[in-house]
């Protein structure tokens, strides 16, 4: 069935490219402010902000100057804008501040969020910065199964989260038990 | 899962909404502030709409929570609807009521869609919905959105005064045990089971049996009046969800019965007509999956399929009715500022219809088909002030040439705290079965010469979709952070309207005796205009204190279109003139709370029922949080009034005592 719905929604994408095409010039421009992103990228981004208060980095490793916390994100995804609505809020004590990377090299940062088009890329690279102390949210049990830590997941139209301890382990990141608690249990299990 | 309206912040969210409605939406709301559980706790999901928050949708809109609906003692949906502004809600006899948006009020208004999460229940046969087969778990029940108006282009045939869709809880929120039993001197009985499970992760399920015995209620000498309602109910839903994909299964299957008085012609002879108490038993059942795919944040895909039986063994007519319904959709943002939905929707229904002398349909077998597609932009002309909604819905029925309803929306946002919004739509109800096919024997008297003279109503095979051009406004405020206003008002133009006008008599020899007929034939005589307004207000006093306040106004102007063909009484269906309604609900300490909610109906014109007040007091009790009593005394302080004096069908109105009820619920 999902197939079927897959056909007809592409049928509709001709549609859509019409539709674009008539979207009125000046919006893309940078000097318009930007429109509120979606209310799921907000909620997402909140998710992000507040699991940084229930993870504790190691106290000797920091992969950015003192005095700023850092979220880095990977790829373009709507929750970017939502996350910089969150610029210049405290975490941890320290100024948050939201990059943008286009490779997983490039990230230095606390914590990386990795858009839904960069599972691949983050699958390939996850390797590399296993070590770092980088705590890695995504979208989508996948995103678990490329060596992400946390997952958010869209339940029955509700924003949730699933953990996978072991690459927190190996990058020596403390989860506190109240986000494990309620964690959504990883698909795989049972 | 399948088409959800305007789903937004509301429920156990309730004080989300009122600091996003405070907090306006120029800056986007402080989400930060919020724990885990309470962003959990957040319904993001995009189905015929993007999320958006009640204050900003621009259409006549008003929704029942599950704290509206625990707390009004409503124990039928009908009942619920009462709070409703711009509903009209009459009850009938024990068992039966007439329910319509904006007037035109019948017992099966046919312009009026009632969807059960996004499955239509109203009967083709009638266009319209019998509320006596339909009966859910209260307490499953998310909430109930009723938006007045045409909702044509994204909901479908009959939305042309409103929609009502109830939406129930995902049975990921009904996990665990609840049982509700109570009775009273109305109810004889009434209970519900239900559990609630899981299978893995992925899969959650409930299962549920509800059933009551609802005695009589009263003739004018204070006899009972026969016309109790039994109803049991068997249902289950199952949500299943990974990754990108979430199905809904459910299914129901009820056995209704219910007694009723009704005048009904048996022959052609001069006494023929009597008044006789009828028994009728009602079986059916639906099953429905819904599927849905999320490709990205900003583009989703639904599909659902539903199948209906349902079969009424009334005496003078036993409908059997099958449905079929398949629904896609398709949701996606174009860019920065366009919202599109598109969907395609197919039902097909068939229907046998066995008759009597009194009621008989030609054919008895019919079949409909009903083909629509829609889509509908919602473009962001100004940020955050300005919005447009533009759409269309193409519909076909039984492979006539397909007409166009077409939907303009406009809201505005000048301050956080205000939203101004005007609409202009058109939309069309198709003809049910019985427009088009019905005969109805309707009295006998003596003609000239003793030849009986028989009135018969007569379908019309003929008949075109009624019409309507609806031009609305509406403004709300959040006038302090405790109180707000919602206004509404409408003008509406109707053609087309059915309504049965006399023809030439005619010579009908059998059956015997001999005997002329003066015919009544459905045509598309009706033609006029209603306008109204409705405001709906909301205050929070103090701290565990609220009111909730509802005001409407009516003015109906209907005619048939030839001035010879007579005065149009009651014949479109009637409403009050005007209706006001306050609720208001204390909480005090110890977990009881007490709710005390008045409703006032006007004089009304076209029927003549008199001025009428009604008084329902509730006291709740929670002394755990698995455990609730509740005791409710409705129609307090009654003065026996009838709420319906006539109805097309010839059912006697019945007079609803002061009733009283006891009610535990129990959650394990």
């Amino acid at each position: 069935m999902a197939f079927l719905i897959r056909r007809l929604a592409r049928a509709a994408t001709l549609l859509a490219a019409v539709l674009a095409a008539i979207e009125i010039a000046p919006a893309e421009s940078p000097s318009e402010p930007a429109p509120a992103p979606p209310l799921e990228s907000q909620v997402r981004a909140a998710f992000v902000y507040n699991f940084a208060k229930f993870i504790d980095w190691p106290q000797s490793v920091s992969m950015t100057p003192d005095g700023v916390f850092v979220i880095g994100v990977l790829g373009d995804t709507p929750v970017l804008a939502a996350l910089h609505a969150l610029s210049g809020q405290e975490v941890k004590g320290r100024r948050l501040v939201v990059r943008q990377y286009q490779r997983p090299s490039e990230a230095a940062c606390q914590v990386l969020y990795v858009g839904a088009g960069q599972i691949h890329a983050f699958a390939e690279a996850a390797r590399s910065f296993r070590e770092l102390p980088i705590l890695t949210v995504g979208e989508g049990d996948e995103f678990l199964k490329a060596g992400g830590m946390i997952a958010l997941v869209q339940i029955e139209g509700r924003v949730r989260y699933r953990i996978r301890a072991e690459p927190a382990e190996t990058a020596r990141l403390v989860i506190s038990s109240k986000l494990l608690k309620l964690a959504e249990r990883p698909a795989e299990q049972r | 899962m399948a088409r959800r309206t305007f789903a937004r912040w509301i429920g156990p969210g309730c004080l989300l909404a009122s600091r996003l409605l405070a907090q306006g939406t120029p800056e986007a709301p402080d989400l930060t502030a919020l724990s885990i559980e309470q962003l959990m706790a957040i319904d993001v999901t995009s189905a015929s709409k993007r999320e958006e928050p009640l204050f900003r949708v621009p259409a006549a809109v008003f929704v029942i929570t599950q704290d509206d609906l625990r707390r009004s003692g409503a124990l039928s949906i009908p009942e619920a609807l009462r709070m409703v502004p711009g509903m009209e809600v009459a009850q009938i006899d024990a068992n039966k009521w007439e329910v319509s948006a904006r007037g035109f009020n019948t017992r099966l208004s046919d312009k009026l869609l009632v969807l059960v999460d996004g499955r239509t229940v109203y009967t083709h046969i009638f266009s319209g919905v019998y509320w006596d087969t339909q009966d859910l778990m209260f307490e499953d029940v998310e909430r109930i959105e009723v938006v007045r108006g045409p909702g044509a282009t994204l909901w479908g045939a009959n939305a042309v005064n409103g929609v009502i869709n109830i939406i129930t809880k995902s049975s990921r929120d009904t996990q665990g045990g609840l049982v509700v039993a109570g009775a009273g001197n109305l109810e004889n009985a009434f209970g519900a089971v239900r559990y609630g499970g899981s299978a893995g992760d992925a899969l959650t399920y409930r299962l549920f049996a509800k059933g009551f015995s609802r005695g009589d209620n009263r003739l004018p000498d204070g006899s009972a009046a026969r016309d109790n309602w039994n109803s049991q109910h068997l249902g289950l839903r199952a949500d299943w969800s990974a990754g990108s994909e979430a199905a809904v299964l459910q299914g129901d299957v009820y056995r209704v019965r219910t007694r009723e008085r009704i005048t009904e012609l048996e022959s052609v002879s001069l006494s023929a007509a009597r008044l006789i108490d009828r028994d009728s038993e009602f079986h059916g059942g639906f099953g429905s999956l819904a599927w849905k795919h999320t490709f990205s944040e900003r583009a989703s895909a639904s599909f659902a399929a539903s199948y209906d039986v349902r079969m009424r063994d009334e005496v003078a007519l036993r409908p059997h009715e099958e449905v079929l319904d398949l629904t896609f959709q398709h949701n996606l943002a174009i860019g920065r500022r366009q919202q599109v939905v598109w969907g395609l929707g197919y039902r097909r229904t068939t229907d046998d219809l066995p008759g009597s002398f009194s009621v008989s349909l030609t054919p008895e077998r019919g079949k409909q088909t009903l083909a629509s597609g829609y889509v509908q932009d919602d473009v962001t002309l100004v940020e955050d002030r300005l919005h447009a909604v533009a759409g269309v819905k193409v519909e076909s029925y039984d492979g006539r040439s397909a007409r166009y309803q077409p939907n303009f929306r406009l809201l505005w946002t000048p301050t956080a705290r205000q939203t101004a919004w005007a609409s202009y739509a058109r939309a069309l109800a198709t003809p049910g079965r019985v427009d088009q096919a019905i005969r109805v024997n309707f009295d006998v008297f003596p003609g000239p010469g003793g030849t009986p003279v028989l009135v018969s109503v007569f379908g019309n095979p003929d008949l075109r979709q009624q019409e309507v051009v609806a031009y609305e406004a509406g403004y709300r405020i959040q006038a302090t952070p405790s109180l707000s206003l919602d206004l509404a008002a409408f003008y509406n133009r109707y053609d087309e309207l059915i309504a049965p006008v006399a023809g030439a008599p005619l010579f009908e020899p059998s059956p015997e005796p001999a005997h002329l007929v003066l015919p009544l034939r459905f045509e598309n005589s009706g033609t006029g205009d209603t306008r109204g307004a409705e405001l709906a207000a909301s205050w929070n006093a103090a701290a565990g204190l609220r009111f909730r306040g509802a005001v409407t106004w009516l003015d109906m102007d209907l005619r048939f279109k030839d001035p010879e063909a007579g005065p149009a009484a009651d014949t479109f269906g009637d409403g009050a003139e005007l209706q006001a309604s306050l609720r208001s609900s204390v909480d005090f300490a110890h977990d009881f709370g007490g709710d005390l909610t008045v409703y006032y109906v006007g004089h009304n014109p076209l029927e003549a029922v008199d001025t009428y007040w009604r008084v329902d007091l509730l006291g709740t009790w929670q002394p755990l949080a698995a455990f609730e009593l509740a005791a409710g005394v409705r129609n307090l302080f009654d003065r026996r009034h009838l709420e319906v004096l006539d109805t097309t069908e010839r059912i006697q109105p019945t007079l609803t005592p002061v009733s009283a009820y006891a009610k535990i619920t129990w959650r394990f």
